[in-house]
């Protein structure tokens, strides 16, 4: 507003306009002030007030000062010559969007009193009427009682019905809001609810048959005297099933977790691909080299990138790719893995020369349980649930899973991350797409 | 040898653990709670406490009784070794490694998962008994 008179000061004379400069520049002054005053207390109290028992107050004031200023202008500009009065209504919305119901139907009374003033006093001879452009019919107007009445009336009942309309607007906007926190509360003290039953039943599942193989392990390792080399197999046997079953258990429980997550924006950190795909091989080459799989990587010569997730995630969703890279290739095979950086993409890549997937199966491998024919005959101990958790994880973190079928055999796992380019930067990531 | 407390709700693992340390020359004693923590420790007088992380009454029980001995002056000199069936890397509502091991946060000596390997075991209570050596 202050730039606003200004300029009807510094361009009125070209248009020809009867504008009281002075009126205006005053207007221009007190709001600089008024303005500036409100800035400072703004500041000043900004660490020791909180929200709504610091800004009311301050809106409210500088509300008071607008209105002054508007109904200056609106008597400069001719009042009922141009729709100057539309400038109120944006008050009347800031103060009901702030304040309280009643306090913002006081203050569009206030406002209404504001707007008729000019030409209650012209009316009453107090001040002299004004015309924007010199109209001879301006002064007859404002001086016929039955034209200033019902134009005064007419501010009124607008004023109220759009303070009305805007009320009910916001009511019903704060209504909303409160719902939707009331939501967010609940959905994430189920959550913790969920996340506290998924520990103790992960717990009560897994503690016997911890018991279990602890006991194997220590008649197998000889603490209770030599077994016959049959009954030694038998143990190790019973074992191997009972560590197979707790991570089966774990698995079902890991993605019924992650299936109705909540996610929380502050556990997602940004972080360097390179260096964490580094620890997911080392770990991976352990593995690899009881199989007699060579793990070959390329991150050492590609450039740097960082992308933003769970990490403890996203290792699960990597070390379930490496793991099946590398117990589906052929001993003396080769599991590949490189990143492909494409404008705010980075895609890793996970190739092996595998048993590979049938095509016409290719759609079902991310289905729960299920496993193909030669898979389960090349690792009968699989869970048949590491891709659906990868597709989880990938899915929580707007990540795409594609797979390909390479001509030569094996196959080819690609997970395409969204680049982050600020490291500092945190919270969820953006996305909206995912195959898997 | 050394003088071992076993704190753990499970009487199976109690045993089987008991079964490898004592065929390894250790005196062990154990308990089934947390309950009169530091006043059980004092009178056991134990040189390694095995810990379970979770009891039935609280799931943190094992966590909160490390906590409590770390802080007192006499018995928090004395090695945990912390037991879970639950250890490891997931979106749980904890998972524990050794880089979690410190003297705020987690103040025991270094964690083994159950099930229990013998070897594992004995090489993790013979670190913590002799440390540097």
């Amino acid at each position: 507003m202050v730039a606003g008179c200004l300029v009807a000061v510094l361009v009125g004379d070209r248009l020809a306009l009867h504008l009281e400069k002075g009126i205006l520049i005053g207007v221009a002054l007190l709001l600089a002030v008024a303005n500036l005053i409100f800035t400072w207390v703004i500041r000043a109290f900004k660490n020791r007030q909180t929200e709504s028992c610091g800004v009311r107050p301050l809106v409210i004031s500088q509300t008071l000062v607008d209105l002054f200023a508007l109904s200056c202008v609106s008597y400069v500009l001719g009042g009922i010559e141009l729709p100057v009065l539309v400038l109120f209504l944006g008050e009347i919305i800031i103060v009901t969007l702030f304040c309280h119901r009643k306090v913002s139907l006081l203050i569009t009374l206030v406002a209404a009193c504001f707007a008729a003033l000019p030409l209650l006093l012209e009316h009453r001879g107090v001040i002299p009427p004004l015309s924007l452009f010199g109209s001879p019919y301006q002064e007859s107007l404002i001086a016929d009682p039955r034209f200033a009445g019902a134009y005064m009336t007419f501010l009124l009942l607008a004023f109220l019905f759009f303070w009305y309309l805007v009320s009910e607007i916001t009511v019903s906007l704060r209504l909303r809001e409160l719902q939707l926190q009331r939501a967010h509360e609940k959905l994430l003290l189920l959550d913790r609810e969920k996340t506290r039953a998924t520990l103790l039943a992960t717990h009560e599942l897994k503690a016997p048959l911890a018991a279990i193989s602890s006991y194997v392990y220590t008649l197998r390792d000889g603490y209770c005297g030599e077994l016959p080399e049959q009954a030694r197999q038998v143990v190790e046997r019973i074992g191997k099933r009972a560590d197979m079953l707790v991570k089966k258990i774990f698995d079902i429980i890991l993605l019924s977790n992650l299936k109705t997550q909540v996610v929380k924006n502050e556990r997602f950190k940004v972080f360097e691909l390179n260096g964490f795909l580094a620890q997911e091989l080392a770990e991976a080459r352990e593995l690899a080299a009881q199989h007699e799989i060579q793990v070959v990587d390329r991150l050492a010569t590609q450039p740097v990138y960082y992308i933003c997730g769970i990490r403890e995630q996203l290792h699960t969703l990597m070390s379930n790719l490496l793991r099946n890279a590398i117990t589906y290739s052929r001993p003396g095979g080769r599991v590949e893995v490189s990143l492909e950086g494409r404008r705010d993409r980075v895609t890793v890549v996970v190739r092996d020369h595998g048993i590979g997937i049938p095509r016409e199966k290719i759609e079902r491998i991310f289905d729960e349980h299920f496993r193909t024919n030669d898979a389960a005959r090349h690792n009968p101990d699989g869970t048949g649930l590491g891709l659906p958790i990868v597709r989880e994880i990938a899915r929580l973190h707007h990540a795409l899973v594609r797979v390909r079928i390479p001509d030569d055999g094996g196959s080819e796992f690609r997970v395409t991350f969204r680049r982050q380019t600020q490291p500092q930067a945190e919270g969820a990531p953006d996305g909206k797409d995912s195959d898997h | 040898m050394a003088k071992i407390l076993i704190i753990d709700d499970d009487q199976d693992i109690v045993d089987n653990l008991s079964l490898v340390l004592t065929a390894n020359g250790h005196q062990v004693e154990s308990r089934s709670n947390t309950d009169d923590l530091l006043q059980e420790v004092t009178r056991a007088d134990p040189d390694l406490i095995i810990l379970d992380v979770i009891f039935p009454e609280d799931p943190q029980a094992g966590f909160k009784a490390a906590r409590l001995l770390s802080k007192n002056p006499r018995l928090g000199r004395i090695p945990i070794l912390l037991l879970s069936a639950v250890n490891q890397r997931s979106n749980l509502a904890f998972s524990l490694s050794d880089s979690d091991i410190s003297d705020d946060f987690m103040p025991v000596g270094a964690f083994v998962d159950k099930p229990v390997r013998p070897d594992d075991l004995l090489a993790k209570v013979d670190d913590l008994l002799h440390p540097g050596g």
